[in-house]
Order: structure tokens, then sequence, then C-alpha cells
């Protein structure tokens, strides 16, 4: 075998873009061949991240909602609602740094908080008020 | 007597999103608005006249729409005149007008000069998810063969080109809002995500009288995909700078959410 035959990868910059590149093309050819493209690294279809995202980004928008409206003193007294505060709320950047697999843990965590919260809502001394307002319905629609 | 709003934000920073939120609340964004592309499907709502005359002014600098260091832009006699027949002919023709293109960046101090009762809305984008996106659309647009190979490759071939990019616009958006707080608002694209009612705000802040236009009707979740892993950077001079620029973006939006949050309707 002549040395010519083996060549050592020196550029690191080189490498990462090729790999880059090549992670958008496999991205792009299992989106062209009609299947579902998985998130590198991550056995998670593109679709289910998006849905969970969403589903992340309504948790977060009804906190905020809470937070800001009049009921916010007396959720802020509870610790759950506290715990899900903290958790979503006062860490946004967190999940940017995490792994593809531990960001999807986070992210099916947020759906189950999201679920629960819409059916303590919903159940609770208030649950009639709020399922007057439609976009609270749209959100147990969309996720009960 | 007109009012001017014009949106401006980085390439892939939900501009686009952002003007549809706006046209349809009722702002005029163009005569003859582009087309739609795969890369953003509900279309750009760019003016082909303003697209056209900035991709002049760049050209007249030896640029492209692909500027990656700072730009003071030269701008020539008949680029002026163009830009005042632009604004007369808006100006006569609506009480409320603006436009949207990502290339405004560098060209903030030109329009206001113009139209010194102009407003801004400065829309950005965490970089990593900024600079993704630009990476997919050009991917995309490379493996099916769309545009130019040369522009596309570029962005796997020079280190940190869209990260430097991503800066120089975001920078001299900064240096706007800098020089005209009063007539600078600014909002992230998270911050549209999470329901911050722009339109609202818009009105209460200049009194343009848009249409308020729920957020989930002209905003769709799905199209604003983010980076799984984190940012790759090879000149770690220019990652310190970017998260400067990162952090003073987020202390302007902080400030937006701060004035308006006593006064934001809950749910």
């Amino acid at each position: 075998m002549s040395k010519e035959d083996f060549y050592t990868p020196t550029d690191l910059d080189r490498l990462r873009m090729e790999n880059e590149l090549l992670a958008f093309e496999v991205r792009f050819l299992k989106a062209r061949s009609g299947g579902q493209p998985e998130i590198a690294g991550s056995p998670i279809s593109l679709s289910r991240m998006t849905y969970l995202e969403e589903a992340e980004t309504d948790l977060k928008l009804l906190l905020r909602r809470i937070q800001n409206s009049p009921l916010g003193p007396v959720a802020r007294t509870n610790k759950n609602f506290r715990t899900l505060n903290e958790r979503y709320l006062k860490q946004p950047d967190k999940a940017m740094g995490m792994s593809p697999a531990q960001r999807t843990v986070y992210l099916e965590g947020a759906e189950r908080d999201l679920v629960l919260l819409l059916r303590r809502l919903g159940r609770g001394p208030l649950g009639v008020v709020f399922s007057r307002r439609k976009s609270f319905r749209t959100l147990q629609e969309r996720y009960l | 007597m007109s009012d001017q709003l014009i949106i401006a934000g980085f390439h892939r920073s939900g501009t686009s999103a952002t003007a549809r939120l706006l046209h349809r609340a009722g702002l005029f964004l163009g005569y003859e608005l582009l087309e739609a592309l795969p890369s953003n499907p509900y279309g750009h709502f760019e003016d082909r006249e303003i697209v056209n005359l900035h991709t002049r002014i760049l050209a007249d600098n030896d640029q492209t729409w692909a500027v990656d260091e700072p730009l003071l832009p030269f701008v020539g006699q008949q680029r002026w005149q163009l830009m005042q027949r632009i604004i007369d002919r808006r100006n006569s023709e609506h009480r409320l007008w603006g436009f949207k293109d990502p290339r405004a960046c560098l060209f903030m101090m030109l329009w206001k000069h113009l139209l010194p009762g102009a407003k801004v809305l400065i829309v950005y984008r965490h970089f990593s998810n900024s600079t993704y996106s630009l990476g997919q659309r050009h991917s995309s647009d490379m493996f099916l063969g769309r545009g130019s190979a040369h522009v596309h490759r570029r962005f796997w071939e020079d280190p940190d080109f869209a990260l430097r990019m991503w800066l120089v616009h975001n920078n001299a958006l900064l240096a706007f809002a800098r020089t005209f707080p009063q007539d600078t608002m600014t909002i992230s694209l998270d911050m549209i995500r999470d329901g911050f009612p722009v339109v609202w705000a818009l009105n209460r802040r200049w009194n343009l009288g848009l249409e308020d236009v729920p957020i989930a009707e002209a905003f769709d979740q799905s199209i604003s995909m983010r980076r799984v892993r984190r940012q790759p950077v090879s000149d770690q001079e220019l990652g310190e700078k970017v998260r400067d620029t990162w952090r003073r973006l987020e202390e302007l939006s902080g400030q937006t959410e701060m004035v308006l949050r006593k006064e934001v309707p809950v749910v």
C-alpha cells in the first residue's frame, strides 16, 4: 500500500463545515424521499420535534399570562407553579446548550407539564372561567 | 401627512413573518411584493423596488446581499434620487407605509436621513438559529441546483461566514437604535412566538392605527426551526463579539417588554 492511499485531515474548520453540509444533505435527502428526517443525534422525527417545541412555547406563554394576570400573586404562592416558572421561564437559554437527547427529554417534559397544568386549571375552581377563553379552549383541544 | 414603519432584521430572523402580521394589520409594504419561495412559504413581503434599490447600492460598493464586514456605503446621486422618488410616491398615496428587507439593516441611517419621522421595528433572532436556518436554506438551494452554487458553497468554505453576517447586520441595527432610541422598538422572534402583542405595542407606542391581528393567525410556529446543537465557531474572538451583540439586543428587547409589561392584556 503506498503512502498516497492515506490522507491525514488537519484542517478542523474544513472538516467541521463538511460535516455540517453532510448533515444538511442527509436531512434534505430524507425529506425528499418522503421519509421523516430525524433530528441529528436524536431518535425523534422532525415533525414530532416541532410539535414538542410548540408545546414548550405554549407552556411558556401560558405561564407568562398567568403570571401577568390578576391571578399571578396567588399562583406564585403555589409551589408547583413556582417550579414550572423556574424551569421554563427563568432559564430560557438552558435548553440551547443541551445535547439532542437531553433536549428531547426536556421537551417531552414540557409537553407533560403543559398537559398537567391544563388539566389542573380546567378542573380547578376557576375552570369555568378559563374555559370561557378561546385561547384556553384551543390549548385544551390541542393537548388534552 | 404619512407615517412610516420600517421592519429591519437580519436574514432568517422572522422579519417575513412579522411583515406578514403587520401587512394583515394594514401596513402598506409595497406595490410589487416578491413571490413566496420554499424557504419562505408565506412570502417575503419585500417590495421589488426597494430590494432592487438596496441591491444596486450594494453593487455600487462591490458587495452582494451577503455582507460580512462593516459597511459604510457610498451612495451616488442617482440612488438618492430614486430613494426620494420611492418616498414621495408612497407618502402621497398612503397614510401609513413601510417596507421590509434584511438588506435595509445596512442602510437605516440613509432612510432616516430622508425620513426623519420614520419608526423602526427591529426584529432579531438568536445567532445560532438564524445561521442554522441560513445554512438550511442555502444547502437546499445548492442540492436543488437553484441559484449560484458559488454563493451557496461559501457558507461551507469560509469559516464563520454566516456568523459574521449576523454580527454585521445586528451591529448596524444596534448603532441605529442607540442613535434613535425614541424611534426604535426592538423585539426578538422568541417574544413574538411567546405571544408578545406586537401590533398592540406598536399602536400603543406610536399611535399608528394598525388593526389588531391575533399573532396565531399570521404566525406559523413551525416555520422557525432551531439548531439542535451548540453554535460552532472557528474564531473565538468572533464568538465573544457575537455574544456581546446578543446581550445588547436582549437588553433592548427587555426594555420593550418592561415598558409595556404593565399594560399588556392578560389571558
